[in-house]
C-alpha cells in the first residue's frame, strides 16, 4: 500500500512541507491564538496587550443585549433560510430530473446565481429591493399587488426575511445540484417495483425517494447549516446590520466587534460561539438522519 | 394536462432566477434619466452605452481593482493547485510521522468558520507589516483553501493503481519525475476541480479582503464595487450596474463553456468536505 519511504525522505519533505508550513502558520497557529484571545480582553487600539479574563467574555456575551438580538436574528434567519433552501432546491431538483424537455437549461439557469460573488449579489439586490426605484415593488404594482409592496430592506419587520430570500436565490443552485446527483443515483427499478405495488406518486416520493436521499441530506444539511449560520456578506452589504439591529447576525456582530470597535477579545469569543452553533447544528443534522437509518 | 403545469412552473422558476441578471443588464443600458424616472420603466427608452463609457472615463479605479483581483487570484490559485497536488500525492502514497494528525487538523480547520482566523491573522500581518499588501491576502487565501484542495487531490491520487508508479520507479524515474510526468496527467479531473472551485472562492472572497486591505488602491474587485456603491449613495446605479455586468461576463462565459467541471467541483467538494 505504501511505497518505500526511506530513500525518498527528502522528496517527501519537499512535497509536504510547504503546505504544512502555510497551513500551520495561517490556520493552525491562528486557531490557537484566537482561542487564547477569546479568553482575554483586548482592544487592538487602546490595550497594551491582551488581559486574561478567563471565561469572562462568554459570560458578558449573555448580558449583552446586542448579542442576544444577534443570536435571535441568526436563529430566525437560519431556520427560515435552511427550510426554504431545502424545499426549493429539492423541488427544483425533482423537476430537473423529471425528464421534461429543457431541464438542462433550467438547471443551468438556477445554478447561475452561484457564480455571482455574494457581495455583488448584495449590491444587485439592494437595487432591486429599493423602496422607490426598485423593480420588485414596481412589478408588484403592475400586477395590482400593491398591498405587498414594502420597504424591503428598511422595514425592520421584513428586512431579515429579505436577506433570506436573496440567500435562497444565491444558494439554491448548489444544493439543487447535490440533490440532482443524489436523485440520479436512485435505481429506476425501485420506482418500478413501487408502481407495481400500486404506489402513487406521493407514496413513491416518501417511501422510495426520501429514504434513498439520506446521504445527500447529510451533505446538504451540514452545508446548509454552515451557510445558514455563518452569515456575513448579506447583512454587511445590504443593510449593515440595520435598520437598528434587525439584520445583525452573530457572524456580522463578531466582525464589528473585532474590526469596528477593535475589541478583538470579545469579537473572538463571539466568533467561537458561532463555531459552536455550527457544530451543534451539524451534529443534530447527522444525528437525526442516522437515527432514522436504523428504523428504515 | 399536468405536464403543462410543470412546464409553467419550470418557466416561472427559470424566470425568477434569471430576472436579477436581466434587470442589471437592462439598467446598465439605460440613461440616468431612465433609471431614476418614476414610475419605473423596465425597458430603456433608448439603449445607450454611456454607463459603460462612464466607468472608464470616471474613476480609473475600477481597472485597478480588477487588476488587483486578477493578480491575487492567479497567484493564489496557482499556488494552491501546485501545493495541493504535491501534498496530496505525498499523503496518498507515503506514511510518515504525524501524517494522520495533520490530516485530522485539515478536517478540523475546515470545520471552523473563517472569521475565527481573521483576528490572529490581522494581528500577525500588522506586526509583520504585510497588512494591506497583495501577499498579505494571497498567503491566507492559500492557507484557507489548501485543506479542501489537499483532501480532494489526495482522494484522486489514492484512486490511481500503484502499478504505474512502481513501474516508473523501477525504471529509474525519480519521485519528482514520476509525480510530474505520470501521475499529474492522470489526475487532471481533480486538478480541474480544485482549479475551478478555488478560483471562484478566491475571486469572490469578501471578508478577508475588506479587513486586510486598508488602502483603497489595493482593494480587490468585490470590495471596490461595494465601496463605489457607498460613495455614490443612491444615484450612480447606472455606473454600478455596468461595472457589475463587466464583472459577471467573464465568469459567465467561463461557466457556460465548462459547466460540467463546475458541477463536478461542487459535488466532489461537498462530499469530500
Amino acid at each position: 500500500m505504501r511505497i518505500g519511504l526511506r530513500k525518498h525522505f527528502s522528496i517527501i519533505a519537499l512535497f509536504i512541507l510547504p503546505s504544512m508550513l502555510i497551513v500551520g502558520l495561517f490556520m493552525i497557529y491562528p486557531l490557537f491564538h484566537s482561542i487564547y484571545l477569546s479568553l482575554t480582553e483586548y482592544n487592538f487600539v487602546y490595550s497594551e496587550k491582551p488581559q486574561f479574563v478567563g471565561l469572562g467574555n462568554y459570560v458578558d456575551m449573555f448580558s449583552d443585549p446586542e448579542f442576544i438580538i444577534a443570536t435571535k436574528n441568526t436563529l430566525i434567519f437560519a431556520v427560515c433560510f435552511f427550510t426554504l433552501l431545502m424545499i426549493v432546491s429539492l423541488a427544483i431538483a425533482l423537476l430537473v430530473t423529471s425528464g421534461l424537455r429543457g431541464m438542462k437549461t433550467l438547471r443551468t439557469i438556477v445554478f447561475m446565481p452561484v457564480i455571482v460573488a455574494l457581495s455583488l449579489t448584495g449590491v444587485i439586490f439592494q437595487w432591486i429591493l429599493n423602496e422607490r426605484f426598485g423593480v420588485l415593488n414596481h412589478v408588484l404594482e403592475l400586477l395590482h399587488l400593491d398591498v405587498l409592496t414594502r420597504n424591503w430592506l428598511g422595514d425592520s419587520d421584513v428586512a431579515l426575511f429579505s436577506l433570506v430570500l436573496v440567500s435562497v436565490w444565491r444558494y439554491t443552485g448548489i444544493v439543487m445540484i447535490l440533490f440532482v446527483a443524489g436523485l440520479q443515483a436512485i435505481p429506476e427499478d425501485l420506482y418500478e417495483a413501487a408502481k407495481l405495488d400500486g404506489a402513487n406518486w406521493w407514496n413513491r416520493f416518501v417511501y422510495v425517494t426520501l429514504p434513498n436521499l439520506k446521504e445527500t441530506f447529510v451533505v446538504t444539511g451540514v452545508w446548509g447549516a454552515m451557510n445558514s449560520i455563518k452569515v456575513f456578506e448579506q447583512p454587511f452589504i445590504m443593510t449593515y446590520g440595520g435598520p437598528g439591529s434587525a439584520t445583525t447576525t452573530l457572524y456580522f456582530y463578531s466582525w464589528r466587534n473585532s474590526f469596528e470597535f477593535f475589541e478583538m477579545g470579545y469579537g473572538s469569543s463571539v466568533a467561537y460561539f458561532v463555531a459552536i452553533l455550527v457544530l451543534v447544528a451539524s451534529a443534530i443534522n447527522i444525528f437525526i438522519l442516522n437515527r432514522n437509518k436504523h428504523l428504515a | 394536462m399536468s405536464r403543462w403545469i410543470f412546464y409553467a412552473i419550470a418557466i416561472f422558476t427559470g424566470f425568477l432566477f434569471l430576472a436579477p441578471f436581466l434587470w442589471i443588464l437592462l439598467t446598465s443600458l439605460k440613461t440616468d434619466k431612465d433609471i431614476y424616472s418614476l414610475p419605473i420603466r423596465i425597458f430603456p427608452r433608448e439603449v445607450t452605452l454611456e454607463q459603460y463609457i462612464g466607468i472608464f472615463q470616471g474613476s480609473a479605479k475600477l481597472g485597478i481593482y480588477f487588476t488587483n483581483s486578477v493578480v491575487v487570484t492567479i497567484i493564489s490559485v496557482a499556488a494552491i493547485v501546485l501545493l495541493s497536488s504535491m501534498s496530496g500525492y505525498g499523503f496518498a502514497r507515503y506514511r510518515f510521522f504525524g501524517d494522520t494528525l495533520f490530516i485530522g487538523f485539515l478536517l478540523l480547520v475546515m470545520a471552523v468558520p473563517w472569521a475565527v482566523y481573521l483576528v490572529p491573522i490581522y494581528i500577525m500581518e500588522f506586526k509583520l507589516h504585510i497588512l494591506n499588501s497583495k501577499i498579505g491576502l494571497i498567503l491566507p487565501y492559500i492557507a484557507l483553501n489548501l485543506p479542501l484542495a489537499i483532501l480532494i487531490m489526495r482522494g484522486n491520487f489514492r484512486g490511481v493503481s500503484k502499478e504505474i508508479e512502481e513501474a516508473a520507479l523501477v525504471d529509474g524515474c525519480s519521485v519528482m519525475q514520476t509525480w510530474a510526468r505520470i501521475m499529474m496527467p492522470i489526475v487532471k479531473p481533480g486538478l480541474a476541480t480544485v482549479f475551478i472551485f478555488t478560483s471562484i472562492q478566491v475571486w469572490e472572497e469578501f471578508m478577508f479582503a475588506r479587513t486586510l486591505i486598508t488602502d483603497y488602491l489595493n482593494w480587490t474587485l468585490p470590495v471596490g464595487i461595494t465601496m463605489l456603491r457607498n460613495e455614490a449613495q443612491s444615484w450612480a446605479f447606472g455606473t454600478l450596474s455596468a461595472a457589475i455586468v463587466l464583472c459577471l461576463i467573464p465568469l459567465l462565459v467561463v461557466f457556460l463553456s465548462a459547466q460540467q467541471y463546475f458541477i463536478r467541483g461542487i459535488t466532489e467538494g461537498a462530499i469530500k468536505g
